[in-house]
């Protein structure tokens, strides 16, 4: 039966092709859409749903709302699709991206991939390297930790504001804080602000921003390492004492920092068991300084007796949140140390505590699809589906240097990690 | 004439020969005991039970003694060469009553007895083994990775700051102390602080049982014969007596022991020699063969005793050698470092002569003894990294003050560090005893004086300061040998009254010792200035009524005094201090290596405490004691306190430094390192934190030390002695304490502006509840002991004293001053950093309730010459499990088992 449909549906085509066999680039064509919904939405029922279509060759957009709606000459065309769905009483959001499909009488079929994703307007985190390098002799190397940020969106975005923040509870340990606000706020131990007025630092859409730890060449302290002295930002702690020296790059900018739980040098937890998270703090840095703190018990019970707790902390309400994400190992893993609407999921570099593999290694997000020669990476504030976990890192990638203990150099070019960029 | 006399002597000298002999098995008896007086003639039986003395002919006593048999004494004339077949009894009542723990003495202060029987029995690797015999302590692990410090009459603290308790612990052996004062092996990082014996005392590790006699462990109020020391003390006698050869072996899971000994008499005089060795190997893990400790102990003394008419002059000397070898070394196919090796070596060389006349024909002067010991010490301590700097860190070279460019740690590399210590001491001291009986009330007295030396002539830390142990040092290497010595000067005087008072007997000790540092610079409070330490104890003899069948004896007995621990030489003459801050810290992306600079600005503080005082303890105690027939028990109550022990404490200053913007160099134009001059720079002012000793910890000890000894109970052969003590032991600061907070706020490190003075308690209370039964089978005839012994640890809690997070007052940067800590300090953006957060719920005791362990050991005879010794710790345990915040605790051991082989030939 459905053959017999195709069959008529094709001689009817081909009837209005040769009506206009003269000028056939005048043509227009209703695709045929078929959108793949992932597995998890199989079924899902779209409520609203738009279409952006760019001719290639003129680069002329058209957004349609409605797909029955679309006509379209002969040609190349990119096209990006977004849905909001409702599965089980939840909406969802779906996109899609298509790059130069081949619209003709021959071929007016379309086929959408769309994958979950979230509406958001602002930055994402690429890509953490938490994990560090280690010395030709085998001792860890601290200093060339970096967070990548991204500009996922269509438009512009400016950095300035942009604050980095490492929480303070760990993904390992489990404890009953009181009072209990991680529902309302994030609790943090650091927190790192790019300057800026407000249109300071734009960053273009497909663009990222490297924040490091020491934006030096690391090869000259340690052979196996890499250069970070073209990072963006880097975190600078101002130390008075030879006892623990930062290293202040004269060619990376420092992040201004509004506070850290240590006077000594501040370093990314390298087994991952922290979350971090980017945000945009809508209150000044006094106002912010005087009014979030947090003030918490908690009890420690082990072999040794029981023991409980007041600790002190800065909170950054979920509302300012724009990314996070939650590290650990899954041997020690015990929670998410952020609210589930920031992120349901954990990335990792490595499976156990201590694990010796997991230097030189990164996580990285996953890459959709490549728009306009730039990534389209996921984001369903769900880490574990979100990030690809133990990559190599993306600066070891792009400066091709070693990749573990042996010296071994890096040959691999990918997107995120997996996806190879050729 | 001398010709003559030669002849005549050599006309009546004879022969005495003759064998001693078991009276009903009538097997030969070797290594008894005979001795002819006058003259006091002194042989041992050889192999075959046979004795010979050449002596003068007239009228002797002949007396026979060995161990388990009756005495045997009888009158011979010799007028001729003898030959005397003596056979000797056995001693029903003695018999196979060994004592395999240690006795509570029945002195007039509170002493534990350890006797060679009791040593024999518990097997220790080290002396620290010695220590579950006492009241209030249990059987633990050997634990031979550390420092074995001891713990008289208290819970215990790990901390550093409470190590007065091991410091403040003297220890004698044949009557010269062990002297810790000048040993500074360590590493400045506190690396390894657990190997560390810096200004701990004696590390019981070093110390190897098989050649004691006896240890008396004074836990109450010494004589005032004894100082410089708070606690108490422990008093070794080592073997002087002719003994047969005897060795041991001992295995167990950690460690393989071996010594060897003989006791001898030379020539037919009361001048005996007595030479051992041993050799300790053991692992601190069973299963890492790279960790381990090694000892090795030999020893020679001599005793010389001459007898006169009116003088007889006792000369007692020893030589020793003690070697005690520390090594850790990371496995580098399991570490990632490849290079990571620690040792220490401890040898120590030791002399002593101890000199005693006594004089029979006069009261009021009976003895007077000198008493010398010198020992000398080589320690070394190595430590050998690979050190891996982060990004780059920074190496101070400079040793003096000022400005000065540090140097870039750019790579990896290999620290050598170095301890090399050489401490010597010295050790005299005299003394006279005398006294007079007047009918029923005696007195005794005596007085002395006592100087020790301290030096230690070690090169000190030995680096290369560009390579240091840590990236991040600020220290610098010193000399041992450029700090001076340390004298210590004591005298005391003493008497002893024992009178009766109606149908009772009092006995009264009542001393006075006066301690002082000379020569010490006068900067010093403690220059030349006295401390006195009066003590006396106490005790009232009941007179026996009868209970039944039983005669029962009491006695009440106290005292109380005070005890004064000197500084050592670490605590007197600290390293100074040094403090770098970076004014520059320029790192040149280009060319890192030739265009860096990195300029710091150097400050030494001379640290030592001028007004540092000793540590001085109060102690109390009563005690009521006495026996039932053969069934004994006593009970005591102590308390101590001590409010100025030794302790590191926080001190924080203004320190000013000039900070130079590295943002005004232009990488990209420089060639050669920046010039300071050319740039723009700013005058800062931050606290700076160094430590000084303080007598700054409070340490009251309080608790009940119970034993009581049962007869045995003949049809099962079995006496029980219960021991048992209940401690409660406070470990706290007695003076206000500095407390950095490591916030950094909008760029600013709080600490660098404001440091808190929190006027709070960081220590805690500590208490436990313990009893040993110790069940003790002896079968003469099988010769078995056997001891079953169940040690109840009944609670341990611990409960941490209140602590007020708020500060009184905090020290400004700007003015180095101090000022009030207000409420409106907690508005500000940074002061209220200072206050720190707890949680009520931490002062809660928090109790372990019981644990209940059961250890065996077996003592078999076998043969003659051969003794078989095995014992199981902990063959069976009971811990509950327990609920702890809603939390139910799990608790396991594991055994510790060995076993070991005594020959005696």
């Amino acid at each position: 039966m459905m053959k017999k449909i195709h069959f008529l549906l094709m001689l009817l085509m081909l009837a209005t092709a040769c009506d206009d066999k003269l000028d056939e680039n005048l043509a227009y064509f209703t695709p045929v859409f078929t959108v793949n919904m992932p597995d998890e939405l199989q079924g899902a029922t779209v409520t609203t749903q738009q279409l952006e279509v760019k001719d290639v060759s003129s680069g002329r957009k058209v957004i349609y709302s409605d797909l029955s709606d679309v006509s379209l000459k002969t040609g190349l065309y990119d096209m990006g699709y977004e849905a909001d769905v409702v599965k089980d009483g939840i909406t969802r959001h779906v996109t899609a991206y298509v790059q130069s499909v081949q619209i003709s009488a021959s071929s007016y079929s379309v086929t959408l991939p769309a994958f979950e994703s979230l509406v958001n307007d602002d930055f994402i985190i690429e890509e953490i390297f938490f994990t560090g390098t280690l010395q030709t002799s085998g001792n860890q190397y601290y200093g060339d930790d970096y967070i990548k940020i991204y500009n996922n969106t269509d438009h512009i975005l400016y950095a300035d504001g942009l604050t980095l923040l490492e929480s303070k509870f760990t993904t390992t340990d489990k404890y009953d804080y009181d009072p209990d606000i991680m529902g309302e706020a994030m609790t943090v131990q650091a927190i790192y602000t790019i300057p800026g007025s407000g249109k300071d630092y734009p960053v273009q859409p497909g663009e990222s921003l490297i924040l490091a730890d020491t934006g030096i060449d690391h090869k000259v302290a340690n052979p196996n390492s890499f250069d970070l002295s073209a990072a963006d930002w880097e975190w600078y702690d101002v130390s008075t004492s030879a006892s623990h020296m930062d290293i202040d790059s004269p060619t990376v900018p420092n992040l201004d920092k509004w506070y850290c739980y240590t006077q000594s040098f501040y370093v990314l937890h390298n087994r991952g068991f922290r979350a971090l998270a980017i945000a945009r703090i809508p209150v000044g840095k006094e106002e912010y300084l005087a009014n979030y703190s947090y003030t918490y018990n908690y009890v420690v019970v082990n072999a040794s007796g029981t023991f409980p707790m007041t600790q002190k902390a800065y909170k950054v309400p979920n509302a300012w949140i724009v990314d996070a994400v939650n590290c650990s190992v899954a041997s020690e893993y015990a929670w998410n140390v952020t609210a589930p609407a920031l992120d349901r999921g954990w990335t990792y570099c490595g499976t156990v505590d201590h694990d010796k593999s997991r230097y030189f290694h990164s996580v990285r997000r996953k890459m959709l699809y490549l728009k306009d020669g730039c990534p389209h990476f996921k984001d369903t504030n769900n880490s574990t589906e979100d990030f690809n976990p133990y990559c190599i890192p993306s600066l070891i990638e792009e400066q091709g240097t070693v990749i573990d203990m042996d010296g071994n150099l890096c040959t691999q070019r990918t997107w995120d990690g997996v996806t190879p960029k050729d | 004439m001398i010709a003559l006399l030669l002849s005549v002597t050599a006309a009546r000298a004879y022969t005495l020969r003759g064998s001693v002999a078991d009276g009903q098995t009538h097997e030969k008896i070797p290594f008894a005991t005979v001795t002819v007086t006058p003259g006091n003639h002194v042989t041992q039986t050889d192999a075959s039970g046979n004795f010979h003395f050449t002596i003068d002919g007239g009228r002797y006593t002949l007396s026979v003694s060995y161990v388990g048999y009756k005495p045997f004494r009888a009158e011979v004339t010799i007028t001729a060469d003898r030959t005397l077949d003596i056979v000797i009894d056995e001693d029903s009542h003695v018999l196979g009553d060994v004592v395999v723990t240690a006795k509570e003495s029945t002195g007039i202060t509170s002493t534990s007895r350890i006797d060679r029987d009791a040593m024999a029995h518990l097997q220790p690797t080290s002396f620290t083994d010695l220590m579950e015999l006492l009241p209030g302590n249990i059987s633990h692990n050997p634990n031979m990775g550390s420092v074995n410090t001891i713990k008289l009459r208290e819970t215990g603290s790990s901390n550093p700051d409470y190590d007065i308790s091991s410091l403040g612990t003297l220890f004698m052996v044949d009557g010269a102390p062990i002297n810790g004062d000048a040993n500074m092996q360590g590493i400045p990082d506190g690396s390894e602080s657990a190997r560390d014996m810096t200004g701990k005392g004696v590390d019981m590790r070093t110390l190897s049982t098989d050649n004691i006699e006896s240890v008396e462990v004074i836990r109450g109020i010494p004589s005032a014969e004894y100082g410089n020391l708070t606690s108490g003390m422990v008093n070794i006698k080592r073997i002087r007596r002719a003994t047969p050869f005897t060795a041991r072996f001992k295995a167990d899971e950690y460690s393989k022991l071996a010594s060897v000994g003989k006791g001898f008499y030379l020539g037919n005089t009361g001048h005996i020699m007595n030479v051992d060795a041993g050799y300790l190997d053991s692992k601190i893990d069973p299963r890492n063969t790279l960790e381990n400790y090694k000892r090795l102990n030999l020893s020679a003394r001599l005793n010389f005793r001459f007898d006169h008419s009116a003088l007889t002059t006792s000369w007692i000397t020893g030589v020793d050698y003690t070697g005690s070898f520390d090594d850790a070394k990371e496995d580098p196919d399991l570490s990632y470092r490849k290079v990571d090796e620690y040792k220490s070596r401890y040898n120590r060389w030791n002399f002593t002569s101890d000199l005693t006349f006594s004089f029979s024909h006069q009261q009021w002067l009976k003895s007077v003894n000198v008493n010398t010991s010198v020992s000398y010490q080589h320690d070394r301590l190595e430590r050998n990294k690979q050190v891996a700097p982060q990004r780059a860190s920074v190496a101070p070279t400079t040793m003096d003050e000022g400005e000065h460019d540090g140097q870039y740690l750019l790579s990896e590399y290999i620290a050598n560090y170095v301890s090399d210590g050489k401490p010597l001491n010295l050790f005299v001291k005299a003394k006279a005893e005398g006294g007079w009986n007047i009918n029923k009330v005696k007195n005794a007295y005596k007085a002395g004086l006592e100087w020790t030396l301290s030096k230690n002539y070690g090169d000190g830390q030995v680096y290369d300061l560009t390579r240091p142990l840590g990236a991040s040092w600020t220290t610098r290497p010193r000399a041992f040998k450029d700090i001076p010595a340390l004298h210590v000067l004591s005298f005391y005087i003493e008497d002893n009254i024992t009178l009766p008072v109606g149908s009772a007997t009092l006995e009264t000790q009542l001393g006075l010792r006066s301690i002082q540092l000379p020569g010490l610079g006068g900067r010093y409070l403690l220059s030349n200035r006295p401390y006195l330490d009066p003590r006396l104890n106490v005790k009232l003899t009941l007179p026996a009524i009868h209970v039944g069948d039983h005669e029962v004896h009491t006695y009440l007995a106290g005292g109380y005094g005070l005890t004064t621990k000197m500084p050592t030489i670490n605590h007197l003459f600290p390293q100074v201090n040094y403090h770098d801050y970076i004014q520059l810290n320029y790192y040149d992306v280009n060319d890192p290596v030739n265009r860096s600079r990195i300029s710091l600005r150097t400050y030494i503080d001379d640290v030592a405490n001028y007004d540092l005082k000793p540590a001085r303890n109060h102690k109390w105690e009563i005690r009521l004691g006495g026996n039932i027939g053969r069934n004994s028990f006593s009970v005591t109550y102590f308390n101590e306190k001590m409010r100025s022990g030794y302790r590191y404490s926080a001190f924080y200053k203004p320190y000013s430094y000039r900070w130079y913007d590295v943002s005004a160099i232009d990488p990209m134009t420089l060639t050669a390192p920046p010039e300071l001059e050319t740039l723009p720079y700013e005058d800062r002012t931050v606290l700076g934190g160094y430590s000084k000793q303080t007598n700054g910890s409070r340490l009251n000890k309080e608790g009940i030390e119970w034993v009581i000894t049962t007869a045995r109970w003949q049809p099962v052969a079995t006496a029980l002695t219960v021991t048992g003590a209940w401690f409660r032991s406070t470990y706290t600061n007695s003076q206000m304490m500095y407390s950095p907070v490591t916030d950094v706020v909008d760029n600013v490190i709080v600490s660098n502006r404001y440091v808190g003075l929190y006027d709070w308690n960081d220590g805690r209370v500590n208490e436990q509840l313990n009893t040993n039964f110790m069940f003790d089978t002896q079968v003469k005839r099988w010769g078995l002991v056997f001891t079953t012994n169940v040690q109840c640890m009944w609670f341990e809690s611990t409960r941490r004293l209140s602590q007020d997070g708020t500060p009184v007052s905090y020290i400004d940067a700007t003015d180095g001053q101090l000022h009030p800590y207000t409420p409106q300090s907690l508005a500000d953006p940074l002061l209220q950093f200072l206050t720190k957060y707890y949680n009520s719920d931490v002062y809660k005791k928090q109790t372990t309730p019981a644990a209940i362990y059961v250890n065996l050991k077996a003592t078999k005879e076998i043969g003659k010459h051969l003794r078989v010794v095995v014992f199981v710790n902990r063959i069976l345990d009971y811990l509950p499990d327990y609920k702890s915040n809603g939390l139910t605790v799990r608790r396991s051991s594991d055994p510790y088992f060995g076993m070991e082989l005594n020959f005696s030939l």
